[in-house]
């Protein structure tokens, strides 16, 4: 279940394009990054007093008199029909002419350049073509260069505000207009892989990309999602900022695009993948097994047990996964982990009835991952006895490919405990995006984790 | 049932025959003729001795044919100058030779062709043909001959039931119960007696006798081997964790007991010799297990993105062999890695082209 639902309406499918490695550090401080950084000063010190806005009293209608002009609306075009497949907002940061959005307002753009184009219009009536200069694929954002577009960029705000300050969303919702939304910011959000914002305002689909400003018009976050009933979600605009320092001006090819993808996304799997390993094994016990628990805090868990009325069938089970991750297509989400342990027994059940019946919960993925032809190979599986820890089990481990990022895997990973006459453990891991050898070594941490009698 | 005709005796001998062949003009015999109804069927076979031979409905005739679009005294065969000829004898619907629309008042009959009058069938033939060896009767000889026992009915109506039920056992986790066991029967026992049911209704056809018994012991015997040959394959390949030989070797322990137990009905069912049905029933057995067998291959290549998961899981005193630790499963898995190395380059090609 994905926490979270995209605000682009209509998205395509396909594969991505590219951004720059993100813990890279800019060579040098150009100009524009100085710029950021100066816009930014004002909001460093966290103790210091707001800054109205400068057209006015700090109301909703003056942040909108004064920045309407800096907000676009992006339009992706399939060429062959003429007419838009999907629509988002964005606005102009780090150069006049600079856009930033999400990336998965431009997706298409980056998986399909030959099949689409994307353009922007501004609330005066303005449009032009857009090109796609970066991307920045694990925390959704796109740099593209506006032709014909002189508007000046607006402040990136390089502090988090105090939480409950009072936050202007703006955007295109549904295809209506330039649309300014109010609410607070109520921090970063916790447990989440990828740092994001919670933001109490309704952000509707179409506004994907758009502004979040603070009273004094610089912006904190990027409309990213929501989850529904005024709880959204908004990019940090310090990765707006990193992004934009990262960007050239030059328009990347797709080869160099995907590599750039490849990179963050690699950078990213490591990220996680070290984090989790140099973790204390978290475990959880399951009537009788120690089984991996919450590994990590961005690792949300939860569990129960049933007995099923008809059948001599009782479940514990414990289901983990993160909470967020990486849009690539509309067809491939990626940076995924999760994992469940099911622990199933009976009371009077022959052994043979018992076992048949696990083989037939285990014919059907109890978890699953998109994924399409055009972004990854099928799976290949393997399947045998599994001897570890004193326990041994019958484990299946299917594996897949992604096309265009060189060195990332999709795995499925599935043990029964072959230990008991009327009681086994079925383990599953999946994880989404993650190199072979980090998908090896987390496989085996969850193995070995899996232990008999409490702990 | 063949009866001798011999009609007008000595006449024949005086007309000299001359071109004929020596046969018939040593025995004094015209050679066979055959009655058929219009669906083929063999009505009556009879011996043409005298010179001539009159044919129709009426008692009066050499040849009786009750067939009510027959007439009375429909038409006759003589012998003119050595030739067979038929000659209506002014039938109201008319004769006919071979599959002419043409009418005939009178004509020459040459061997083997066919007369068509009424709803019937004639035909002449020499005799002195080989005969063919007479049939085996499966129900009276051999092995087959036990299928159509009663005891033996009895035994695979029992085996039957019983693995039907241990099947249904198998699958539910509840408590047993006479009514879910009942249905999970069913639709097999449907199956199997529908199946029955058409075998008998060809040895019906082809033998005149349905044999229903005999059917419906072998389709519940192939119920019963199936099942136990099924588990045993499945076992096996848990018992030694031989994975990768589950497709084949399920195909081939099917493939055989559906291969006998199509032979065993033909058998009983069809005529002919032996060699040629199990020929038949080898290639019947390999296309009904080949083409989808077939299918799945072609289809190996398309995109699913679900992995394909099913694992054998028994009772763990079953396993004979040990398993691997994590890390040589892992090390195995790089043959996975190969395979999708391969299959990203095939991608890719495509996609190139």
């Amino acid at each position: 279940m994905r926490l979270e639902v995209c605000l682009l309406l209509l998205m395509c499918l396909s594969w991505p394009a590219a951004a720059q490695q993100l813990d890279r550090k800019p060579e040098g401080e150009s100009d524009r990054q100085a710029e950021w950084q100066m816009d930014g000063q004002q909001a460093q010190d966290p103790n210091r007093p707001l800054q109205p806005v400068p057209a006015g009293d700090g109301n909703t209608a003056s942040v909108y008199a004064y920045w309407a002009d800096r907000v676009v609306q992006i339009q992706v075009v399939d060429l062959q029909s003429q007419s838009k497949s999907g629509i988002g907002s964005g606005f102009i940061a780090g150069q006049p002419g600079w856009v930033v959005s999400n990336y998965h307002v431009i997706a298409e753009l980056a998986n399909q350049p030959g099949q689409y184009e994307a353009k922007y219009l501004t609330e005066d009536g303005r449009s032009g073509r857009l090109q796609l200069l970066a991307v920045d694929v694990v925390h959704d954002l796109a740099v593209l260069l506006a032709e014909g577009l002189e508007t000046q960029p607006l402040a990136l705000s390089s502090a988090a505000p105090p939480k409950g300050t009072r936050l202007y969303s703006l955007g295109y919702p549904y295809d209506i207009g330039l649309t300014i939304v109010e609410g607070t910011y109520n921090g970063l959000l916790e447990k989440s892989l990828y740092e994001k914002l919670h933001f109490t305002g309704s952000i509707n689909p179409g506004m994907s990309g758009g502004p979040a400003l603070n009273p004094a018009g610089e912006v904190v976050g990027i409309n990213v999602s929501t989850a529904g009933n005024q709880v959204s979600f908004l990019v940090p605009s310090g990765f707006v900022a990193r992004l934009i320092a990262d960007t050239t001006g030059q328009a990347p090819d797709q080869d160099a695009l995907n590599a750039m993808i490849t990179r963050q996304l690699q950078h990213n799997q490591q990220r996680i993948s070290e984090t989790l390993l140099a973790s204390t094994e978290p475990v959880t016990t399951l009537d009788g097994y120690t089984v991996p628990g919450a590994l990590a805090d961005y690792i949300n868990c939860w569990g129960n047990s049933q007995q099923d009325w008809r059948d001599d069938l009782s479940q514990v089970y414990y289901r983990c996964q993160t909470q967020d991750d990486i849009f690539l297509s509309g067809a491939l989400y990626t940076g995924v982990i999760r994992y469940q342990h099911d622990l199933l027994s009976t009371e009077n059940l022959h052994p043979l009835r018992f076992y048949r019946q696990l083989e037939q919960r285990s014919v059907y993925p109890q978890l699953r991952l998109d994924g399409d032809e055009q972004s990854v190979t099928n799976y290949q599986c393997q399947t045998g006895f599994l001897d570890e820890s004193g326990l041994v089990f019958k484990s299946t481990f299917c594996v897949r490919r992604y096309l265009n990022f060189t060195g990332l895997y999709d795995s499925y990973l599935t043990l029964t405990s072959l230990n008991e006459q009327q009681a086994a453990l079925q383990s599953t891991l999946v994880l989404a995006g993650f190199s072979w050898a980090n998908t090896e070594r987390l496989g085996t941490r969850f193995i070995s984790s899996i232990r008999q009698g409490a702990k | 049932m063949n009866t001798e005709l011999n009609v007008g005796a000595n006449v024949a001998a005086d007309t000299g025959m001359t071109g004929a062949g020596t046969q018939r003009q040593d025995s004094d015999r015209r050679g066979i003729l055959e009655v058929f109804n219009r669906s083929g069927l063999l009505l009556q076979r009879l011996r043409w001795a005298g010179e001539r031979v009159t044919v129709g409905r009426a008692y009066d005739n050499d040849v009786i044919v009750s067939d009510p679009y027959v007439c009375p005294h429909h038409f006759e065969l003589r012998i003119e100058s050595g030739q067979p000829r038929v000659h209506d004898l002014g039938s109201v619907n008319g004769t006919y030779l071979g599959s002419s629309r043409q009418r005939i008042q009178s004509a020459d009959l040459d061997e083997g062709q066919v007369i068509q009058f009424g709803h019937s069938q004639m035909r002449l033939l020499q005799d002195g043909g080989a005969l063919a060896p007479t049939w085996l009767d499966s129900s009276r000889h051999g092995l087959l001959a036990m299928l159509s026992k009663s005891w033996v009915l009895l035994l695979a109506v029992l085996s039957a039931l019983a693995v039907l039920a241990v099947d249904s056992l198998l699958d539910n986790a509840a408590p047993p119960k006479v009514l879910t066991l009942l249905l999970d029967m069913f639709y097999p026992l449907l199956l199997v007696l529908a199946w029955s049911g058409m075998w008998a209704l060809i040895n019906r056809i082809v033998a005149h006798r349905s044999n229903f018994h005999v059917h419906l012991t072998i389709a519940l015997l192939g119920v019963t081997v199936e099942f136990l040959t099924t588990q045993a394959v499945q076992l096996v390949v848990f018992a030694w964790d031989w994975n990768a030989a589950l497709g084949w070797a399920s195909w081939v322990a099917s493939s055989a007991v559906l291969f006998a137990v199509l032979y065993a009905h033909m058998r009983y069912a069809l005529h002919g010799s032996a060699r040629r049905q199990i020929w038949v029933a080898a290639v019947m057995s390999l296309f009904l297990f080949g083409v989808p067998a077939a299918a799945g291959f072609i289809d190996r290549n398309n995109f699913s993105s679900l992995p394909q998961l099913a694992p054998l899981l028994r009772p763990p005193q079953y396993r004979q062999v040990d398993g691997q630790n994590a890390a040589e499963f892992f090390q195995r898995a790089e043959n996975l890695k190969s395979r999708l190395d391969e299959a990203a380059q095939e991608v890719r090609g495509h996609r190139e082209d």
